[in-house]
């Protein structure tokens, strides 16, 4: 694993029109990681991708591919794996012939196509038109013509769309296997779920704005506690202190949340001075329960933050 | 990269077109064509005494038919129709690619957006003029044919003259062609849009020019469609071959030009 990031960007923006889409965006991708970009409909996953992969120029700010400037596409495409939302192949062209048109313009040697669609359980369907596949197959075939190049960095929307359960599992594992091998997978959803168990590194986007980046291990162990005092008075207080102790907290109607930063864990000496650090004060506590949220709701609790945070 | 590099848009482009209906439609109907024109202007000329007068139409006599430029008279008939189906088809190739998404995928491959539009430009001209050959080829063989029906004298289609007024409508039909084939990709690549292209195309070179040309004395000199017939039919009386060919090349370079600047500058959305 090296230590560059394969994917940065800074303050990386497209507007459409007067319409900022994706706004200010810093982005940091390490390398080998099955990377899930979430966010709701609309939050500008497909123009961040689209930017990277040179389809559509940044209104403003920069950022690099494997090193390699935005605004060069052609040093780094090479060993980027990508494909955008649908797959988009010749419907009158066979699967084999789709693949192979791509390879001659990426200039990949023929065998490969072959084991592409060995390693997708094509190849059988392979000499077909591709009209007349089945969904499923048209989706395999989209993760087929990505997995060609196999280095570097890879890029997808929805790559469990339309598949059968045993389906999405393969992908699951073609996904994994292909971060293995070194280069770094991003795709992107809006369906939590799905990139919760397929990635291992999450971006959150909303309305164009980073929301939180980091280890879905964080995100998932980063279960929190639930504070109650006898007084609603003295909430402020309690958040003030709970803060302190380097926790981040978050009023939910007459409780507190509060989570751990990044890395730590909760442990029970943190409980224990969380409540020590309340009597003290005179506060008395008449709750402190640990809760472990899933994925969704921590999502939803970032994502209120987000919007919470450009009101204020 | 090397030269090899530029040549992959081509190689790929042309595994695309590698399809029953694309190639049985161009070299099938080409050639078929050229072979129906022959025989029909074998078959309806008549008979007359005398070879034509300068400037008058040749094809309609069969002694006109024993010149050089005799055998493949057919083969330049058909020549000044294809212009709509070479655009037509450069249109689909150039707009289908928006349409169907496929674009944003083969600039994953290539991302230099010129060298892709280029390459793929280049391989349905190539496809193109084998076709024109191949049409040429076969308005000969039904020219022989036809004329061993009518007893028209072929002593002077083997000569010298005879392969130089070949190879000069072969040369017209391919340079008209290549014309209509780059103003085709033109609008394809502007419009993005198969259907809106088509309506654009098919009103402007149908229609609307052949309107202008009974109305304004100078549609004859400027409008690229006729300027490419004129091309196509060795030189109009209102604008001469040097003319049609210099003026509607320039014309044709400055939508080529202006659609890949576009190109260039534009997002890939679709
Ligand atoms: N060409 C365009 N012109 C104007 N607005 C656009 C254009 N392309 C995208 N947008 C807008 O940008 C915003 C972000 O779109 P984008 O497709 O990036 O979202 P997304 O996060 O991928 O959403 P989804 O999960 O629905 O795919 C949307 O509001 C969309 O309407």
């Amino acid at each position: 694993m090296t230590s560059e990031p394969v994917v940065q960007t800074d303050r990386l923006t497209k507007a459409y029109g007067g319409r900022t889409v994706v706004d200010a965006l810093d982005l940091s991708l390490p390398a080998g990681v099955v990377a899930g970009f979430v966010g709701p409909n609309g939050a500008g996953k497909s123009t961040t991708l689209r930017m990277l992969l040179g389809l559509v120029r940044p209104t403003s700010g920069t950022g690099r591919v494997l090193g390699h400037d935005l605004s060069r596409p052609q040093d780094y495409l090479p060993d980027v794996g990508a494909l955008i939302e649908a797959p988009a192949f010749y419907p009158g062209l066979s699967g084999r012939a789709n693949l192979r048109v791509l390879a001659t313009l990426g200039g990949y040697p023929a065998a490969r196509v072959d084991a592409c669609l060995e390693r997708v359980s094509l190849a059988d369907r392979a000499d077909d038109a591709y009209k007349t596949y089945s969904l499923g197959m048209k989706r395999r075939l989209g993760i087929a013509a990505r997995s060609c190049p196999h280095r570097g960095c890879s890029c997808s929307t929805r790559p469990t769309n339309g598949l059968d359960p045993q389906g999405i599992r393969d992908m699951r594992g073609l996904l994994r296997s292909l971060a293995d091998g070194g280069p770094t997978v991003l795709v992107s959803s809006h369906l939590l779920g799905e990139v919760q168990q397929a990635c291992d590194w999450l971006v959150m986007v909303e309305s164009g704005r980073l929301v939180w980046s980091g280890h879905t291990a964080d995100l998932l162990t980063g279960s929190e506690v639930v504070l109650g005092c006898e007084h609603s008075r003295d909430l402020p207080r309690l958040e003030e202190l709970a803060a302190r102790q380097g926790l981040q907290v978050r009023p939910v109607r007459d409780r507190l949340h509060a989570v751990p930063p990044s890395g730590s864990a909760l442990t029970d000496a943190v409980l224990a001075r969380l409540n020590r650090t309340a009597s003290d004060a005179g506060i008395t506590l008449i709750e402190l329960r640990r809760e472990s949220s899933t994925l969704e709701e921590q999502y939803g609790a970032l994502l209120a933050d987000s919007v919470a945070g450009s009101l204020r | 990269m090397t030269g090899w590099g530029l040549l992959r848009p081509v190689r790929a482009q042309l595994l695309v077109l590698r399809r029953p209906t694309v190639l049985g439609s161009l070299l099938g109907l080409l050639p078929a064509l050229a072979v129906i024109a022959t025989t029909i202007a074998f078959l309806t000329a008549d008979r007359g005494a005398e070879p034509p007068a300068r400037g008058e139409r040749p094809a309609l006599l069969l002694s006109a038919l024993a010149l050089p430029d005799g055998m493949t008279a057919g083969f330049a008939a058909t020549s000044s129709l294809l212009g709509m189906l070479v655009l037509v088809l450069f249109l689909a190739t150039t707009a289908g690619e928006h349409s169907r998404g496929t674009l944003r995928v083969l600039l994953t491959r290539e991302p230099r957006r010129l060298r892709l539009l280029g390459g793929q430009v280049l391989a349905v001209l190539l496809v193109t003029w084998a076709a024109l050959a191949l049409a040429l080829g076969a308005s000969v063989v039904a020219a022989f044919v036809a004329a061993g029906l009518r007893d028209v004298p072929t002593e002077a289609w083997t000569s010298a003259d005879a392969l130089a007024a070949a190879g000069g409508d072969y040369l017209r039909a391919a340079g008209a062609a290549s014309g209509y084939g780059l103003l085709g990709a033109a609008i394809g690549t502007l419009v993005r849009s198969v259907p809106v292209g088509l309506g654009i195309g098919l009103a402007w070179f149908g229609p609307f020019e052949h309107l202008l040309e009974e109305a304004w004395s100078g549609a004859r000199r400027w409008f690229p469609g006729l300027l490419m017939e004129s091309v196509a039919a060795g030189g109009s009386a209102a604008s001469g071959l040097a003319r049609s060919a210099a003026v509607g090349g320039a014309v044709v370079g400055v939508m080529a030009l202006v659609a890949a600047i576009d190109l260039q500058r534009r997002d890939v959305l679709s």
